[in-house]
């Protein structure tokens, strides 16, 4: 772990998370740890993702019905949280994506139109 | 509240793992324990902010809000205390009014009958084609055919009031009771607390039973459970004590509940050889009630009760040529000629609220000109529309409450009022109090209240344009002329509103003055009345009766102080009725009917004593005793209906009245003025008088004509009674004015409160157009300088201003006649001598709205004509 590392990584945008979060549990019900550790492997470390505030999202998302909570046991026989999916939650994720899609696009339209001219 | 405990519960745990994994995770990385606590730790983030912004996830944000805007609203209003409290109090008074009104009307018509199903209970009624009536009491035979002959209903009681005199080990005591078929406790639904109800063979001659109410079997017989089985003396007979009912339990569902229940077993005994009272198809006195069969609708229960009708007729046509039988809802039969008028008055009220709200929210609108900063300034810092509407809303509904708590005070006072007035006249009335029912009521009343008059006002100022507001300089100037437009409508719609209202109290009270105006055909000031029921038993010959109230009269007569004193039967203006039939000597009737006349039994002095005028031949006197020539005297209008043009005295009519099974024919010895004897607001009918003499009625009612008061009179009377007969009480002493007073109790009570709602409502409108007249002169001040400078005459400026209160006033007042047209058809029925369309009655209302109105403008209208003209031009 070095100072190189943290200087490469970025703040997540607001709202982001949630976005993140539904999309890392399509592969599977996670505790909250296992979804910290995917969201960070997933973008290479890239994303400065502070743990603690997986859980106000995480509740969020609950509270939206988007995901679900449940009591179970973790690889290790330890008892944990396990969030999972719900049917509203993963419509949310096909909309959400959508919009990132979007908002990716225009911003990076906006920020290389140079790049874009010379491909054309 | 609930789900949000749950999912923070085990947070501390979740986030304590979390931690721990990552841990682990650095120590299999090979970092030394601290180092690898200390990474996750730095990794984790704010332990405590993120538990805090977790659990913020579950707080309601808009309880929050909403706390937050109580606390503003309060403290706004704190800082305008002149408007909350005119605000705060115009409420109470509408809400309170509503509350009042709205407990009456849920004790007398909303509330159930206090019977198991109580909406499966029919009330039966006799109808006679011929008469119009629609409800008569039935006979004996007919109750015990409808019972056997219909289909639709479990069963058939049915009952008459009257009043015993029971007899026990202290003095007599008159009291009221009932006498019901055996079937109707269970089928009320309703058992004995202590002993039994009626069994069939009570009903049958030779058994007397008797049931007690709680309140009798406490105060007579001191609550003890042991009086099963005893006998006690009615009417001078003895009767068992077979049962107790429940405190709670009353039948009839009268004002004056009885307190003892006996059975017809001493209509079923013959009396001198005639045929019982119980098998006389003739003899109607009957109410009846009954259940429905499960599944059967009120609907069909009816056609089925008018087909027995129909077939009684068929069966009997001597006694039922013309009578019907029909069925229709207990609840209803009980309440239904006090629903029109406590209708009448919870739409009135609801007006007046309504002209309450408008006001509010004109006092609203005003101050929005000082609150558009406010609101603009909230919404360029992020606020929604929605926000600032909440929180406007949030300020009208803390003034709507605060009138709705203050309008409890009203309410509670308000309903007591009316129960203590009405109580004799309307059924169930007694129990009007304000419960959680009216409570919520008031609740109701005061949200949809505060939505009302908030809405507007609030949307109107959050929907101000933000950079026009923050432009203005506050000073009220560059009003919307939206504004002023919403307030004109408010305005016209409380003068509207209020002409309805004024309206309709005027047709009230001039219809009430009618009815007070009537000659009574008496004059009842100073006489007091009293009433004698003599037990059959011991008077079983009506010449015994007739005796006794003859000694009995000349005591009461000997009391110094007394001018004058007799006895009838029944009371004018008591409710009583005796109808017969009867027919004109040398009249042979033909294909027509008998004619009908009510039937009076006098004493001696009846007429002198009761000032009832005598207008040709003679009174009766001392001589006109059993056994002599029958006499009679008619009033004027049935001599105006039969003798037209005759001279009636020596004619000899029969009224089907008598003592000894065969009626005789009476000699017409006098004619007398015509008497209201069944209300003030009825019309005249035929009636005769016979001496008491003749007759040996066994229950009078004695009037007495003193300048004595009552207090001292009474005891005289009643050691006077008692001389003769020691076990025969007097009762229902009241004053004849009492009796007019009653008669008058429901339109007077109905007019008094439309009259006082309708002046609520005045006040209120002119509150409301005085309100924008000098809002709007005081906007126009500069313009009006600007008139003044370029020679404007004051008497302009007066007209100018009144022109515009006068278009506002004339508009409401064209719209609310209009509306009071539509109303006034709905105060047909309890209009007496006036047309629902009274023209002089609209005509004066218009008018004075109208002059009201333009007083209400003149003072804001002169203070724009004494404006300094330099003043108003400077000012901004």
């Amino acid at each position: 772990m070095s100072t190189r590392e943290r200087k490469q990584r970025i703040e997540l945008l607001q709202g982001t998370l949630d976005l993140l979060i539904l999309r890392t549990l399509r592969l599977g019900p996670a505790h909250g740890h296992a979804i910290a550790k995917a969201i960070e492997f997933g973008s290479a470390d890239v994303l400065q993702v502070e743990q603690g505030s997986l859980y106000p999202a995480l509740h969020r998302l609950i509270k939206r019905r988007w995901i679900s909570v449940e009591e179970g046991t973790s690889e290790n026989n330890r008892r944990a949280k396990f969030y999972r999916l719900t049917a509203r939650g993963r419509r949310q994720l096909v909309i959400e994506t959508g919009k990132w899609d979007k908002l990716a696009t225009a911003i990076g339209r906006i920020l290389q139109p140079s790049e874009q001219e010379a491909e054309s | 509240m609930n789900r949000r405990k749950r999912m923070i519960d085990g947070l501390d745990q979740e986030i304590h793992d979390h931690i721990e994994r990552e841990v682990e995770e650095n120590l299999d990385r090979g970092m030394s324990p601290e180092e690898a606590r200390r990474a996750a730790l730095r990794k984790f983030g704010n332990v405590a902010r993120v538990k805090e912004d977790t659990r913020e996830v579950w707080t309601a944000v808009w309880l929050e809000q909403l706390v937050r805007d109580l606390r503003f609203g309060l403290r706004t209003l704190r800082k305008s205390p002149g408007f909350a409290v005119v605000a705060i109090f115009t409420l109470a008074l509408g809400i309170g009014a509503n509350t009042a009104i709205f407990s009456v009307v849920d004790a007398v018509l909303l509330r159930p009958l206090p019977f198991p199903q109580s909406d499966r209970l029919a009330t039966i009624w006799g109808t006679h084609s011929k008469l119009h009536e629609t409800q008569r009491p039935l006979s004996y035979p007919d109750v015990v055919d409808l019972q056997k002959m219909n289909t639709v209903f479990e069963n058939v009681a049915a009952y008459d009031e009257g009043s015993a005199t029971l007899t026990g080990p202290g003095e007599a005591l008159h009291l009221n009771g009932a006498r019901v078929t055996a079937n109707m406790f269970s089928l009320l639904g309703v058992s004995p607390i202590l002993g039994r109800g009626f069994v069939p063979g009570d009903d049958r001659a030779g058994n007397y039973a008797v049931v007690l109410s709680y309140g009798l079997w406490e105060s007579q017989f001191h609550g003890d459970p042991s009086v099963i089985g005893h006998s006690v003396e009615i009417e001078g007979r003895g009767y068992t004590i077979v049962g107790v009912m429940p405190r709670d339990f009353t039948f009839p569902l009268d004002s004056d509940p009885p307190k003892l229940w006996i059975t017809f077993s001493a209509l079923a005994t013959p009396i001198n050889g005639q045929k019982p009272e119980s098998e006389k198809r003739g003899s109607h006195f009957l109410a009846g009630i009954a259940r429905l069969k499960p599944g059967v609708t009120m609907a069909q229960a009816n056609q089925d009760t008018e087909m027995v009708g129909r077939w009684l007729t068929k069966e009997h046509p001597d006694t039922n040529k013309y009578l019907g039988l029909r069925a229709m809802p207990a609840l209803h039969a009980l309440v239904g000629d006090v629903q029109r008028p406590l209708y009448i008055l919870l739409g009135a009220v609801g007006l007046v609220l309504l002209i309450g709200c408008a006001n509010v929210a004109n006092l609203l609108l005003a101050r929005t000109t000082g609150r558009r900063r406010e609101a603009a300034i909230r919404s360029a810092l992020g606020a929604t529309r929605g926000r600032i509407v909440k929180q406007l809303l949030v300020e009208s509904g803390l003034l709507s409450l605060g009138g709705g708590a203050c309008g409890l005070l009203i309410a509670m006072w308000g309903t007591e009022l009316f129960a203590r007035i009405g109580a004799d006249q309307i059924p169930r009335l007694a129990g009007a109090q304000l419960d959680a029912r009216a409570l919520l009521f008031t609740f109701v009343a005061a949200v949809g209240t505060a939505l009302l008059f908030g809405i507007a006002p609030a949307l109107h100022l959050s929907r101000a344009d933000q950079t026009e507001m923050l432009k203005e300089s506050g000073r009220g100037t560059g009003q919307s002329a939206r504004q002023n437009r919403l307030r004109s409508l408010l305005v016209v719609s409380e003068i509207a509103l209020a002409t309805i209202l004024v309206t309709g109290a005027g047709l009230l009270v001039k219809s009430l003055l009618n009815i007070e105006n009537v000659n009574p055909g008496f004059n009842p000031h100073g006489v007091i009345t009293y009433t004698v029921d003599l037990p059959d038993s011991r008077y079983p010959k009506p010449e015994q009766a007739a005796r006794f109230f003859r000694e009995l009269f000349e005591r009461v007569r000997a009391i110094p102080g007394v001018e004058s004193t007799s006895g009838t039967v029944p009371l004018p203006l008591s409710g009583d009725v005796i109808r017969t039939s009867y027919e004109i000597e040398g009249r042979p009737l033909g294909n027509h009917d008998s004619p009908h006349v009510h039937l009076r039994a006098v004493g001696l002095d009846y007429f002198r004593t009761m000032e009832i005028p005598l207008l040709q031949g003679r009174v009766f006197n001392a001589g006109d005793t059993t056994g002599k020539t029958d006499l009679v005297i008619v009033n004027k209008k049935l001599v105006e209906e039969m003798f037209p043009g005759e001279d009636p005295i020596g004619k000899r009519i029969k009224p089907g009245i008598s003592t000894n099974g065969k009626a005789p024919w009476r000699e017409i010895v006098g004619v007398v003025g015509d008497v209201k004897h069944q209300g003030l607001d009825r019309g005249d009918t035929p009636e005769c008088y016979v001496p008491e003499d003749q007759i040996g009625f066994s229950s009078m009612s004695g009037v007495v004509r003193s300048n004595l008061e009552a207090g001292s009179l009474v005891p005289a009377i009643r050691a006077a009674a008692k001389a003769i007969d020691k076990d025969v009480p007097i009762y229902a002493v009241k004053t004849m004015d009492d009796y007019v007073a009653q008669s008058v109790t429901l339109p007077r009570l109905d007019s008094t409160l439309l009259a006082i709602f309708a002046g609520l409502a005045l006040a209120l409108a002119l509150i409301g157009v005085y309100g924008v007249m000098s809002y709007g002169v005081a906007q126009r001040t500069n313009e009006i300088g600007i008139r003044m400078a370029l020679g404007a005459q004051r008497a302009d400026l007066l007209q100018l201003v009144l022109r515009q209160g006068l278009g506002i006033a004339v508009l409401g007042v064209v719209i609310g006649t209009a509306g009071a047209f539509g109303v006034s058809q709905l105060l047909a029925k309890l209009l007496f001598g006036v047309p629902p369309g009274d023209p002089l009655t609209f005509a004066g209302v218009s008018a004075a709205l109208v002059a009201c109105a333009m007083a209400a403008c003149y003072v804001p209208a002169r203070r724009a004509m004494r404006l300094d003209p330099m003043t108003a031009l400077r000012h901004e």
